[in-house]
């Protein structure tokens, strides 16, 4: 697909704020979360040519930038400096605090800190609904049928909820 | 907090501002002026093959140049060691190219690839003392026999062989804390999808 520099800069800036909640999700950090928006826009841009018009290009841009995420993750796990298990580490400490303490959380960090304490797969499944993508969307970018999307969206729902009330008590 | 509440919530959210980008940032980033993360790994495998072949040059030059048969035979044994350091790293960094999916791939392809490609470095790893540790750590007590002063000798195979279990400790820490935890979160999340299918 032919597009130039400044077409894609706006077709970014479409998409940005769904690309910016998504490094959220899979950064370890502040610092991770502009690093990991970085790698994102450069591999969508290097990868610009393979997007062939088979889907929307906000869906097809959502799915490049999952997989760059976590492959960002895993890389960061292997070779950094601040190592950490990040499910499990979540699970007692909280990762994003975002300048709150536990009881003076916004509703936004507490919804990120559940997230963060999913699997990848639930994470992007959670995360695209969030973002308002449709079922069919959902299904082509994980690679799963269209049913089994409300399955797992249930058993999600079920799992966040519970996270939820068990760290906040709400 | 009620499910329904969830997507409010997340539709409020403010944009973080340390993700604010103008337009001439994001030309920037288009224009490589930003080494990416990518290139950074990419810079890190060159220093080291870099220095496998430094290695290699130099006890090159010792293998002719001294005359102890001691120091020789080290010689020879690092030299070995040092290409075959260099060809692992080059081996792994070639699979893990081909490894590499197209970025629009599905992410149940993506995931099962990630997987692929870290039990690939965790067998690496676990394997550092056959194609890193004793190659290199013979080569170096070998040379070192041919030192003069018995002490000096004495300490100096005692450094190279602490090192060498400090290698072999680190390898086996990081397969244990590092590898085995992401492995088992990538075999969490693509089971996750799997179970779809059936």
């Amino acid at each position: 697909m032919e597009i130039n520099k400044q077409q894609f800069i706006q077709i970014i800036e479409r998409n940005d704020a769904r690309l910016k909640h998504l490094c959220r999700v899979y950064a370890a950090d502040k610092a991770d979360e502009k690093d990991l928006y970085q790698e994102i826009i450069i591999k969508v841009w290097q990868s610009l040519h393979q997007f062939k018009g088979n889907a929307k290009i906000s869906t097809w841009i959502y799915r490049v930038a999952l997989n760059v995420s976590i492959s960002y993750v895993r890389k960061q796990q292997t070779r950094q400096k601040h190592y950490r298990v990040y499910r499990r580490e979540k699970q007692t400490k909280p990762n994003f605090n975002y300048g709150s303490d536990k009881r003076g959380e916004r509703k936004i960090d507490r919804l990120y800190n559940a997230i963060n304490q999913l699997n990848a797969s639930e994470k992007a499944i959670i995360t695209m609904y969030l973002e308002d993508f449709s079922y069919t969307d959902i299904a082509k970018v994980i690679q799963i049928t269209e049913n089994y999307v409300g399955v797992k969206l249930n058993r999600i729902k079920k799992k966040l909820t519970k996270i939820i009330d068990k760290e906040y008590g709400i | 907090m009620e499910f329904d509440d969830f997507k409010q919530t997340w539709k409020q959210q403010e944009t973080p501002e340390n993700l604010d980008h103008t337009q001439e940032q994001l030309l920037m980033l288009l224009n490589n002026k930003v080494i990416s993360f990518e290139e950074q790994i990419k810079a890190r495998d060159r220093r080291e093959i870099f220095a496998a072949i430094l290695v290699t040059v130099i006890f090159g030059v010792f293998f002719f140049v001294l005359p102890s048969i001691w120091q020789k035979t080290g010689s020879a044994i690092i030299v070995f060691s040092g290409i075959l350091i260099g060809y692992k790293i080059k081996t792994a960094q070639r699979e893990s190219i081909k490894q590499e999916t197209d970025p629009d791939t599905s992410l149940r392809n993506h995931l099962s690839h990630e997987l692929q490609w870290m039990r690939q470095q965790k067998r690496l790893l676990k394997t550092v003392i056959w194609w890193y540790v004793l190659p290199l750590v013979i080569g170096i007590i070998l040379f070192a026999i041919g030192f003069e002063g018995l002490i000096f000798k004495l300490v100096y195979i005692g450094v190279v062989i602490l090192l060498g279990i400090g290698v072999l400790w680190l390898n086996k820490y990081a397969v244990e804390k590092k590898h085995n935890p992401i492995i088992e979160e990538l075999r969490e999340a693509l089971s996750f999808i799997e179970n779809s299918k059936k």
